[in-house]
């Protein structure tokens, strides 16, 4: 029972180092991160908050709680700013393409996520506005 | 396997050591490879963890004596419903829950953001492996599930009684998932300082896990009133105890937070505000444990005593320090991108919130912490009741639900006085209508401020009522769908601003319940025998007869009593006391059936309208002589046939077989020859809507928290994106 024991542990153990080594067998070791593609990560980000933003004052125009007016103006603030951030991520967008490729490479052990699958989605349309 | 268990969790402790290790490199070198190492480590940790939680759960269930742990906690008559949840009973199977469902949820954010957050991600792993690693530690070093025993007893010392309650499988996970949850917007704060990441970004990452958090917490806060309420036997639901305290105050920070992350991410505003809000949630959240398992506070919820308040006060305090460190080192990076446009806009609103749920967790920790507070300055450890908590708790709760009436209603930015107009005249109108109503209802004024709140609770509802009715129009304007397609719609489609919508009315029906039971509850002690009555808030309630059961697990005495009003019947109430054998030998051999810990089983006839409760407390004085002769008379029997040797298993059997008899007959005459008892009976008006409030509040929450649809969420972006694409040609 106690050898037993002892090679579940041993199991479990080379379960282990083999899913957390794995990074760093496949050659990757020297490669590094791309400040690029945290930039337009954070671009996303604030391009999806902007639009987010104007879906609220719409909602907010709709149900009343602004004038239209009122609406238009603040629309037309938003929608500057939304396009700001699409001209700064398209400008970025080459460099981090490059680089997604790569990562496609890397992540090719693990699932597409839902999520993933929607920002490149929206990726998408977007490079066909700039 | 109990030596499996141990290596285990020493071989997720090492694995914790080099994801810290790990992340860190990675994150400072920028070399991918060792960020997602690192992150397969926390991966590693939670699968090592979910084995080593099973391996307890089987010996639990199998009732493993030589566990240490089990053979304290459990017992072979302990139900098997029970035998599960006695895993989180001991400090030892709480702290692995705790760390286990930590490294769930992280293994669930890294996967989640694998592809995003690529510079706050490391440091934010290596806090989360760091949170792991500091668990561990104490598991590893200190309080291991898996200490086993040489000697292994036949039978276990069965679990806590008052922890046998249907709540308690749900409380701890639920309140411990709440608290790790908290943990993770806590570490992409903490990754994001470190990072200078400091726009929406770690927001947006985050954001469903900060809601998650506050979801599980008051889920497990609501469970844990509902066991009290049903299980203590003093008719409340919440006492202002340290360790009830110690989950809201969490739950209190990380809602302003859910809050105010809204105005960083439209406004770029709040970011010094936000970041030092989840990283005092995150860090109550740890003391939310520490006060559970330090014994520092007497509590009627610390279950045994515990040795861990040094480690945990270490890690409160590093917290604490690298918090204010991180947040002056960034404070040129946290300023805010726009200001206020004006005190008339949703944002002041959200800030007037912020700051007074801020003042409501400050009374909450004065008042939690002034007995050690007292104790420092006077030498002397005085404690605050719930009238102290009462008095200053309730004017916040005033103002709290007047702006949770108002933020949905006023707009962004600025609103002008013909949109306030618009809004507020029928929220208003609900609130003057209730007001007058409750003219009408008698008694009614003789509580005042029961009856301001309740038409505040009118304005909220009828605030929510009508941004629903104004959704669902325009929804139906901008579709052909019909009403009612068009209101599931108008919630799938902005789940996040009706879900919230949602919450806030099943909040504030919450709230309602609280103020009207707690203001027009009646509360009487009697002592009755069979075929008295007594008089409470116009009922009567007559005893009717006892009932008494000696089951293997424990003795019942019990009552059964009729309730009725104007000579009509109202209900019928059984209600009884358990009392589970002691272990303790001095107690005597009948002794020890009888004067163990004991739980009680409450009476209560909810309804919409109002709860009858009633706990029964038998007084085993009268058994007492009897209960001591019946020591003497074993006692001698038992030394008499283990004496002389000649004693085998069964002269032993049927000497307890006897024993049995008697305790049941003992048990018996409780019905045969009643004597009197003492009840505790309670009218409480609309208690019941606490519960439905609460239900309604997380099923908002999960309304919130779930995802929007991808295919909408598409779709919304392509045509945004073509709108944006015009504006662009003609600019």
């Amino acid at each position: 029972m106690k050898v037993l024991e002892f090679l579940l542990v041993l199991v479990v153990l080379a379960g282990v180092v083999a899913v957390v080594g794995m990074p760093l067998r496949s050659g990757r070791v020297e490669e590094t991160e791309r400040r690029e593609a945290a930039e337009l990560a954070e671009l996303e980000a604030a391009k999806e908050a902007k639009y987010r933003e104007i879906r609220d004052a719409e909602m907010d125009f709709r149900t009343g709680k602004l004038s239209k007016e009122d609406h238009r103006a603040l629309d037309r603030g938003l929608r500057a700013e939304a396009i700001q951030l699409l001209r700064r991520i398209d400008a970025l967008k080459p460099a981090e393409e490059a680089a997604a490729r790569v990562a496609r490479s890397e992540d090719a052990a693990d699932a597409p996520s839902a999520a993933g699958e929607d920002a490149t989605d929206a990726t998408r349309s977007d490079a066909r506005v700039g | 396997m109990a030596t499996v268990g141990r290596a285990l969790t020493m071989l997720a402790f090492a694995v914790a050591i080099y994801a810290i290790g790990a992340s860190i490199y990675g994150g400072v070198t920028r070399r991918r490879a060792f960020v997602d190492s690192g992150r397969r480590a926390i991966y590693a940790i939670a699968a090592v963890l979910t084995f080593a939680f099973a391996i307890l759960e089987v010996a639990f269930l199998r009732s493993d004596f030589s566990y240490a742990l089990v053979g304290s906690h459990s017992s072979t008559t302990t139900p098997t419903f029970y035998k599960a949840t006695a895993v989180w009973s001991s400090q030892e199977g709480s702290l692995l829950l705790w760390v286990w469902l930590l490294s769930l949820w992280s293994s669930l954010v890294l996967y989640l953001t694998r592809r995003s957050l690529r510079e706050i991600a490391p440091y934010a792993q290596a806090v989360l492996a760091g949170f792991a690693f500091f668990f561990l530690l104490l598991i590893v070093w200190r309080e291991s599930p898996f200490d086993t025993v040489a000697a292994v007893p036949a039978e276990g010392m069965g679990l806590n009684p008052l922890l046998r309650h249907p709540a308690m499988m749900f409380h701890p996970p639920a309140l411990y998932s709440g608290y790790t949850l908290f943990s993770i917007p806590f570490a992409f704060a903490i990754g994001a300082l470190v990072a200078n990441r400091l726009n929406a970004e770690w927001i947006q990452g985050t954001r469903r896990f900060a809601l998650a958090a506050w979801l599980f917490l008051g889920i497990g806060i609501v469970l844990g009133a509902r066991w009290s309420y049903t299980e203590l036997g003093w008719g409340g639901y919440w006492a202002w105890d340290p360790v009830e305290n110690a989950s809201l105050m969490p739950w209190l920070t990380g809602t302003a937070f859910i809050h105010s992350i809204m105005i960083q991410e439209k406004r770029g505003m709040l970011k010094v505000w936000n970041a030092s809000l989840i990283l005092a949630t995150g860090t109550l959240a740890i003391m939310g444990t520490f006060l559970v398992r330090s014994g520092i506070l007497d509590s009627i919820h610390a279950f045994g005593a515990s040795t861990l308040g040094v480690p945990f006060l270490i890690l409160i305090g590093i917290m604490i320090l690298s918090s204010i460190g991180l947040v002056v080192w960034r404070r040129e990076s946290l300023k805010s991108e726009h200001s206020l446009d004006s005190l008339l806009s949703r944002e002041a609103a959200f800030i007037l919130q912020n700051i007074l749920l801020l003042a409501l967790c400050f009374v909450i920790f004065w008042g939690t912490f002034f007995p050690l507070i007292s104790e420092a300055v006077t030498g002397t450890k005085a404690s605050v009741g719930p009238p102290w908590f009462d008095r200053y708790i309730t004017p916040v709760a005033f103002a709290l639900v007047a702006l949770i009436g108002i933020g949905p209603l006023i707009s962004w930015r600025r609103a002008t006085a013909a949109n306030l107009r618009r809004n507020f005249v029928f929220p208003l109108a609900a609130g003057v209508v209730t007001l007058i109503g409750l003219s009408f209802v008698s008694g009614a004024w003789e509580e005042p401020k029961a009856v301001v709140f309740t038409a505040l609770v009118a304005i909220v509802l009828a605030g929510v009522g009508q941004e629903l009715f104004r959704g669902t129009r325009a929804r139906q304007a901008m579709s052909t769908e019909k009403a009612p397609l068009a209101f599931v719609s108008l919630i799938r489609r902005n789940r996040r601003r009706y879900g919230g919508y949602i919450v806030h009315a099943g909040f504030v029906i919450l709230l309602f319940g609280v103020a009207v039971s707690s203001s027009f509850e009646h509360s009487k002690d009697v002592a009755l025998r069979p075929g008295q009555q007594a008089s409470i808030d116009g009922f009567d309630v007559s005893y009717v007869r006892g009932y008494s059961e000696a089951l293997p697990e424990k003795i019942v005495f019990g009552a059964v009593l009729d309730v009725s009003k104007d000579d009509k019947h109202v209900a019928t109430l059984r209600t009884s006391r358990g009392f589970y054998p002691s272990q303790d030998p001095s107690l005597g051999i009948l002794g020890r059936f009888f004067q163990g810990e004991a739980e009680s089983e409450v009476g209560l006839r909810a309804g919409f309208g109002r709860d009858i409760w009633t706990v029964i407390n038998p007084d085993l004085l009268p058994m007492e002589r009897d209960i001591e002769e019946g020591n003497r008379v074993f006692a001698t029997l038992m030394r008499a046939a283990l004496a002389d040797g000649t004693a085998d298993d069964r002269e032993l059997n049927e000497l307890f077989g006897v024993r049995d008899q008697v305790v049941a007959g003992l048990t018996d005459r409780w019905v045969e020859r009643p004597w009197t008892a003492d009840f505790r009976l309670i009218v409480s008006p609309m208690a019941t809507w606490i519960w439905i409030g609460a239900i309604i509040t997380f099923c908002g929450g999960a309304i919130a928290l779930w995802p929007a649809p991808a295919t909408a969420r598409r779709r919304v972006t392509a045509t945004y994106a073509a709108r944006l694409a015009r504006d662009l040609a003609r600019s």
